[in-house]
C-alpha cells in the first residue's frame, strides 16, 4: 500500500461525509450528520496516515523531508487542514450542519491532488534552499489558515444561500430551513473562522519571512508569492476593520469572504503562472 | 461600537485630522496598496531597459515608465501609500486610545447593573439559601473567573460583580504599534543596510563586494577566505548540499573559522554572509582515455594542466595545456569551455580539442592515431556569496513577536463583566448572571450560562 492509494481512498472517504452531511441538511434527520461525523473523522485519520506513511516513504527514499514541498504534497496537507479546522468547529460551535459545504472543501482538494492535471506525484529530493524547519512551520500555518479560509468560503456561500431564501419568505431572522443555524450564527461563524484563518495567515507569512532571510539573506523581496499572500493579508485586514469598526455583517462580510478565499486560491495557483521562487 | 468624535485639533488642522482618524481611509488605502501589488506582480520588475523596450509598445512603455511600474514597489507614490497607512494608524490610536485608556485605567472601578443587558442574562435559578449566606460562597466561585470582584449591597439581597481581562483592550493598540515597528525596521533596512555578492573560488580570499542596487564595488572592512567548498548531488543530478567553510581575516589574523550552508549563514560584526550559489572556477585535473586505432587498447590517464604522459604504442606524447572558456568550431558554433591538448609525434604536433560538453568530440579528428575521450573531470568551485547588512532584521522580528502576540490578545482573549444580582424570593434566592464582553459575547453569554449552573449547586 503506497500513500498514494491511501490517499486515492481517502479523497472518497471525504466523499462519503459529504454524502452524509448532505444527507442530513435534506431530510432534516441528525442522525446522518452523526455518522458523517464519525466518517469525516476516519477520513481525517486516514489522511494522517497518508501523509506520515509518505514521509516514511520519503525517509527509504533517501531524501527524508516531511511532505510539505511540492504541490500534490501541499494539496494533500491542505485537505488535511481543513478536515481537522473543520472537525474543530464542530466541536466548539457545536453544529453538524455545515459539514457539507466544508468537507467539499477537503474531498475538492484531495480529489484534485489526486486526479489534478500536471499533479507531480513522486517524491523528489529538496533544494537546499527549501530545507529548512522554518519552511515546516511555514507551510504548516499557512495552510491552517487557507483551510479556515476555505471553511469561511463554504459558510459564505450557504449563508448567501440561506440568506436569499428566508428574506423571501419575508423573514429574515427566524426559522431557517432544516437544521441550519440562523443567518446571525452563520455570519457569527464567518467572523470566527476569519479570524482563526488570519491569526494562522499572519503567522505563516511571518514564519516565511524569517525562513527566506536565512536562505536569501532577506526578509521580504516582493516575489510573487510573497505579494500575493500579503495582498490577501490585507483584504482579510479589511475584512475584520469593517467589521469591528464598521460593523459590516452579513452578505456584505459573506461577499468579502468569498473574494478573500479567490484571493487565496491566487496565491495558491494562479501564481504559477509568474515568475517567482516557490516551488509551489 | 460608539464612535466619540472628540479631535483635539482645532482650526483648519481639523478637517486633516478628521480625514487620517477615519477607518475608510484605511479600507480605502488598504486596498489601493493591494491593487498596486498585484501589478507589480504582473509586470515584471527591475528588468533591464532593453527588456521593457522589447516587451512593451511604445506607449506603453512611457506610461508604465513615467509611473515608475517598472520599479513599483521602491516608487515615490508607493511609498506615500504606505506613509499614509503610518500616519493613519497613529493617528486612529491616538483617537482611540484616549477613550479607551479610561476604561482600562479608571481611577475608581465602578459597576452598574444597568449596563447588563436583559438579552445577555440567564434565566434565574432558585438556590435553597438565604441571600446573606451566599455572599461568600458566590465571591469564591466568580473569583475564579476574574480577578476583580465587588459587591453591592442592595435591599433584598445583593450585586455581584466581576471583570477580566481588561488589558486585552489594548491588544489592538499592540498589532498596530507592530505594523509601525516593521515599517520603522524596513525604512531602517534601507537606509543603512547594504547587499551584495561575491564569488570566491577555493582556497582565494576576497576583501570587496559588488553591490546589488548600484553593480558597484565596496571594501569590507575584513577579508574572506573560502577555505573549501564542497556540493553533493542527488542521483536526480539536483544538488543535495552544499558548503562552504569560510575564515574571516581581520587585520592580518583569522578572526573566525565556519561552515556555511544554504539556511546556515555566518554572522560577524553586523554583516551576514549567507550561501547563494556555487559554480566550476575551473578545472583541476582531467581523466582521459586515448584509444589506439590500430590496436583498438584503451590507455587511461589523469592529467592536470602543464603535465605530460607518453603514449603507448609508440603513439607520441600529449599534454594537457590549458582550459579554454570557449572553442569555436568551424567559426560557427561556441561549444563552450573546451580542454586544448598537443600530441607531439616526431617533428609533427597536432592541437588536440575536447569540449567538456562533448566528450565523442575528438573522434572527428583528421589523420590521428589515438581517440581522446574525456572520462572525468575534477574541478575546483567558487562559493557564491551574499554578503549583507541588515540592521533592520532585529527591529523586523520584534515587531514579528509583537504582532503575533497582540493578534492573539485582540481575537483570542476579551474583556468580560459579570454581574450576578442575588434577590431574597420566598426564603430562598433567585439568581441571574449577566455578561457583558467587548467582543466575542456568545462566549460570554455561555461562561455567565456555566456560572449560573454552578452557582444553583452552591447551598450555603
Ligand atoms: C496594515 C495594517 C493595519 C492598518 C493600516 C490598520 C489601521 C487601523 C485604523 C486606522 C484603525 C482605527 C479606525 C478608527 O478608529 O476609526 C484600526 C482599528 C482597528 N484595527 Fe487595525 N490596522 C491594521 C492592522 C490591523 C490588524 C492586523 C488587526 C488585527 C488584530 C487590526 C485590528 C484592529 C481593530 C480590532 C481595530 C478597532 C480598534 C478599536 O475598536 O478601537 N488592525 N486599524
Amino acid at each position: 500500500m503506497t500513500s498514494s492509494m491511501i490517499l486515492s481512498i481517502t479523497t472518497f472517504i471525504y466523499g462519503l461525509a459529504v454524502v452524509f452531511y448532505a444527507a442530513s441538511l435534506s431530510f432534516k434527520r441528525e442522525l446522518p450528520a452523526k455518522a458523517a461525523t464519525v466518517i469525516t473523522w476516519g477520513a481525517v485519520l486516514m489522511n494522517l496516515g497518508g501523509i506520515l506513511l509518505r514521509w516514511y516513504e520519503s525517509h527509504q527514499m533517501g531524501y527524508g523531508h516531511a511532505p510539505l514541498t511540492n504541490l500534490y504534497e501541499s494539496m494533500i496537507f491542505f485537505a488535511f487542514a481543513i478536515g481537522v479546522v473543520y472537525l474543530g468547529l464542530e466541536i466548539k460551535f457545536r453544529t453538524r450542519a455545515l459539514g457539507a459545504a466544508a468537507v467539499l472543501m477537503a474531498f475538492i482538494a484531495l480529489a484534485y491532488a489526486s486526479l489534478g492535471p500536471n499533479m507531480n506525484q513522486e517524491i523528489q529530493p529538496l533544494i537546499p534552499a527549501l530545507q529548512s524547519n522554518w519552511l515546516t512551520a511555514h507551510v504548516i500555518t499557512c495552510f491552517l489558515g487557507y483551510a479556515a479560509f476555505a471553511i469561511a468560503f463554504g459558510i459564505s456561500i450557504v449563508y448567501l444561500l440561506v440568506d436569499g431564501n428566508s428574506s423571501e419568505n419575508g423573514n429574515s431572522n427566524g426559522a431557517t430551513p432544516g437544521l441550519l443555524p440562523s443567518p446571525e450564527v452563520l455570519d457569527e461563524l464567518i467572523y470566527q473562522t476569519v479570524v482563526f484563518g488570519f491569526f494562522f495567515l499572519s503567522i505563516g507569512i511571518i514564519t516565511g519571512a524569517v525562513w527566506a532571510n536565512s536562505a536569501w539573506g532577506r526578509y521580504w523581496g516582493w516575489d510573487p508569492k510573497e505579494t500575493w499572500s500579503l495582498i490577501t493579508w490585507f483584504i482579510y485586514a479589511t475584512l475584520l476593520h469593517v467589521r469591528l469598526i464598521r460593523n459590516w455583517t452579513g452578505k456584505r462580510i459573506a461577499w468579502f469572504a468569498i473574494i478573500g478565499f479567490a484571493a487565496v486560491l491566487f496565491t495558491y495557483f494562479g501564481v504559477n503562472l509568474l515568475p517567482g521562487l516557490h516551488s509551489y | 461600537m460608539v464612535r466619540n468624535d472628540t479631535a483635539p485639533k482645532k482650526g483648519f488642522l481639523m478637517p486633516v485630522w478628521q480625514l487620517f482618524v477615519s477607518v475608510r481611509l484605511t479600507v480605502l488605502v488598504l486596498l489601493a496598496i493591494a491593487v498596486a501589488a498585484a501589478i507589480g506582480t504582473v509586470i515584471p520588475q527591475n528588468q533591464t531597459d532593453l527588456f521593457y523596450r522589447m516587451n512593451f509598445s511604445d506607449t506603453s512603455y512611457r506610461i508604465f515608465s513615467a509611473l515608475d511600474l517598472f520599479d513599483l514597489y521602491h516608487s515615490l507614490w508607493f511609498q506615500a501609500l504606505i506613509l499614509v497607512l503610518a500616519i493613519n494608524i497613529v493617528a486612529c490610536s491616538i483617537d482611540r486610545l484616549r477613550i479607551v485608556w479610561k476604561i482600562v485605567f479608571p481611577g475608581t472601578i465602578s459597576f452598574s447593573p444597568g449596563a447588563f443587558t436583559e438579552k445577555n442574562t440567564t434565566d434565574p435559578v432558585t438556590v435553597h439559601a438565604a441571600p446573606e449566606t451566599l455572599k461568600e460562597p458566590f465571591q469564591k466561585e466568580l473569583k475564579k473567573h476574574c480577578r476583580t470582584t465587588r459587591l453591592e449591597e442592595t435591599t433584598d439581597g445583593f450585586y455581584l460583580f466581576g471583570e477580566k481581562g481588561r488589558l486585552s483592550r489594548l491588544g489592538v493598540y499592540v498589532v498596530h504599534f507592530s505594523v509601525l515597528l516593521l515599517l520603522c525596521g524596513t525604512l531602517a533596512s534601507s537606509i543603512t543596510g547594504f547587499e551584495g555578492t561575491v564569488k570566491i573560488p577555493e582556497g582565494e580570499k576576497a576583501r570587496t563586494i559588488n553591490l546589488k542596487d548600484t553593480g558597484t564595488e565596496k571594501p569590507l572592512d575584513f577579508v574572506i577566505r573560502c577555505d573549501d567548498f564542497e556540493v553533493s548531488f542527488y542521483d536526480s543530478g539536483s544538488p543535495k548540499k552544499f558548503r562552504s567553510t569560510l575564515s574571516i581575516i581581520e587585520n592580518g589574523e583569522v578572526a573566525l573559522t565556519k561552515d556555511i550552508l544554504v539556511n546556515k549563514p555566518l554572522h560577524y560584526k553586523g554583516i551576514s554572509i549567507f550561501q547563494s550559489t556555487y559554480g566550476a572556477a575551473s578545472v583541476k585535473s582531467a581523466t582521459l582515455s586515448f584509444t589506439s586505432k590500430k590496436s583498438g587498447m584503451v590507455y587511461r590517464k589523469t592529467l592536470s594542466f602543464g603535465q605530460s604522459v607518453e603514449l603507448p604504442e609508440n603513439l607520441g606524447t600529449f599534454t594537457l595545456n590549458r582550459l579554454a572558456d570557449r572553442y569555436m568550431f568551424r567559426e560557427q558554433h561556441d561549444l563552450g569551455q573546451t580542454l586544448i591538448g598537443t600530441i607531439k609525434k616526431g617533428g609533427n604536433i597536432q592541437t588536440v580539442a575536447l569540449p567538456l560538453r562533448f566528450d565523442k568530440f575528438d573522434k572527428m579528428r583528421q589523420n590521428a592515431g589515438t581517440v581522446i575521450t574525456i572520462d572525468n573531470i575534477s574541478r575546483t568551485y567558487y562559493t557564491g556569496l551574499q554578503v549583507r547588512r541588515d540592521p533592520g532584521v532585529p527591529i523586523v522580528y520584534a515587531s514579528f513577536i509583537l504582532m503575533i502576540v497582540g493578534i492573539y490578545i485582540t481575537f483570542f482573549m476579551s474583556h468580560q463583566r459579570f454581574c450576578i444580582h442575588a434577590r431574597a424570593l420566598e426564603g430562598h434566592t433567585a439568581v441571574t448572571v449577566a455578561a457583558r464582553a467587548n467582543k466575542n459575547r456568545i462566549a460570554a453569554r455561555k461562561k455567565a450560562a456555566s456560572i449560573s449552573r454552578t452557582l444553583s449547586q452552591i447551598t450555603s
